[in-house]
């Protein structure tokens, strides 16, 4: 059934932000404006029917091209939530978040994360070798749900 | 790397992710399962990738601040409405064409500006549209007349817009920001303000277009983009207040945000 962009975007929003947060590391500010950026280009793409498959997995990999052209790209300071999980992200290079982000944590296949890295052959397996960091985190500290992020 | 008979971790991991997904039992299947049912390794790994996943699901489970979604939802219907618009008027527009980097910066401004999804195009591929409008916009420029003031004097540069301009148009104080100036722009045929400010030595631009019945819009970060890569300058815009804005710098995105935080307030 045709739906409204409004619709789509309403149902993956909170989605999209954990998402967004934790390719930008908590960084908050940096979250919401890749959030909007993408929101504002998939409005657009979506109007003219570019979006492809299932529209939902569609806006995560628009989110994650968005972050690697874009906002991987720029520096941040300011607010940054206090999860174990997203410092981690934070110091692990930007590929290897989306990589673990697509893979890891919204289950796409090996062959769909490589569609969309385009990087050669054997890069994926390099950028999963940071998950090393993320399990060390969670083991360690343990994960708890993060700290003023409906503040 | 374990090795257990023809497939080895990474071929078994591959073949059955995501482990949760049902799948059909065909002879890679049957072979990764065998492959981790007797590997250590494999065992830990899996072990490792439920207890991550938990975590971020629990961060998940919290919902996006209400602000980020007000401030999503405000885009998309500004978008929507400007869309509309665009789509009535852009009938007679020549077809793109490649410029020079300073063209591409003055005119991805304008168009962020007045054009608002038509400026996110311009951005995302870094070309301009109608030759003729640059001919146009420097030939009008120039029937400005007075065109500047070089003061650091919030007042005089007030005055000076006032007098140009025909409304009140005042020049902020910001702690660390300093007022160096003002100038009329020219953006798509539409006279507006444009106040120049530094921060540390490097130089900021705020327009201000008014645009009296605009529809308000809130802040959109717009990071230059070209073929080659990110490249200043950075863009933000917002429209409220009777007037389309942008600020324009050198800075980085997160400063420039707060500036422009700090202008709306």
């Amino acid at each position: 059934m045709p739906q409204a962009f409004e619709e789509l975007a309403g149902r993956k929003i909170d989605d999209l932000f954990s998402g967004s947060l934790l390719l930008s590391g908590g960084h908050e500010d940096a979250a919401e404006e890749l959030l909007v950026w993408t929101v504002r280009r998939a409005f657009h793409a979506f109007a003219r029917g570019d979006s492809d498959g299932e529209v939902e997995r569609w806006l995560e990999a628009r989110l994650a091209r968005d972050f690697l052209e874009i906002f991987g790209r720029l520096g941040w300071d300011g607010d940054r939530i206090g999860s174990a999980l997203f410092r981690a992200m934070d110091r692990i290079p930007p590929r290897a978040r989306v990589a673990l982000w697509l893979l890891l944590l919204r289950r796409w296949s090996y062959a769909d994360v490589e569609d969309l890295l385009g990087g050669e052959r054997g890069e994926l397996e390099a950028l999963l070798s940071h998950r090393a960091s993320l399990s060390e985190v969670v083991g360690v500290v343990g994960e708890r749900p993060a700290e003023g992020m409906n503040g | 790397m374990a090795e257990r008979g023809p497939m080895d971790c990474s071929a078994a991991r591959r073949a059955l992710w995501p482990p949760e997904r049902l799948r059909i039992a065909d002879g890679a299947v049957l072979q990764a399962r065998a492959h981790i049912d007797e590997c250590a390794s494999c065992e830990q790994y899996l072990a490792q990738d439920r207890e991550i996943l938990a975590a971020y699901e629990r961060l998940r489970a919290e919902r996006a601040p209400r602000r980020v979604r007000e401030r999503v939802f405000d885009v998309i219907a500004g978008e929507r409405s400007e869309a509309l618009i665009a789509g009535r008027l852009s009938g007679g527009r020549s077809p793109p064409v490649r410029r020079s980097p300073w063209v591409i910066s003055v005119a991805a401004v304008a168009a962020l500006l007045l054009g608002g999804a038509w400026g996110g195009m311009f951005i995302q591929h870094g070309t301009v549209v109608g030759e003729e409008a640059l001919f146009v916009e420097d030939y009008l420029r120039r029937a400005v007349g007075q065109d500047h003031v070089e003061t650091s004097d919030p007042a005089e540069v007030s005055r000076f817009l006032t007098r140009e301009l025909g409304i009140a148009i005042t020049a902020a104080r910001l702690d660390g920001v300093r007022l160096s100036g003002a100038e009329i722009c020219l953006l798509d045929g539409r006279r507006g303000a444009m106040i120049r400010y530094e921060i540390d030595g490097r130089e900021i631009s705020h327009y201000v277009v008014p645009n009296a019945g605009g529809i308000a819009r809130s802040r959109v970060l717009a990071p230059r983009v070209t073929d080659s890569g990110l490249r200043g300058p950075t863009v933000v815009t917002w429209a409220g207040d009777g007037a389309e804005q942008a600020l324009v710098g050198e800075l980085e995105a997160a400063q420039l945000l707060g500036v422009a935080r700090a202008l709306e307030h």
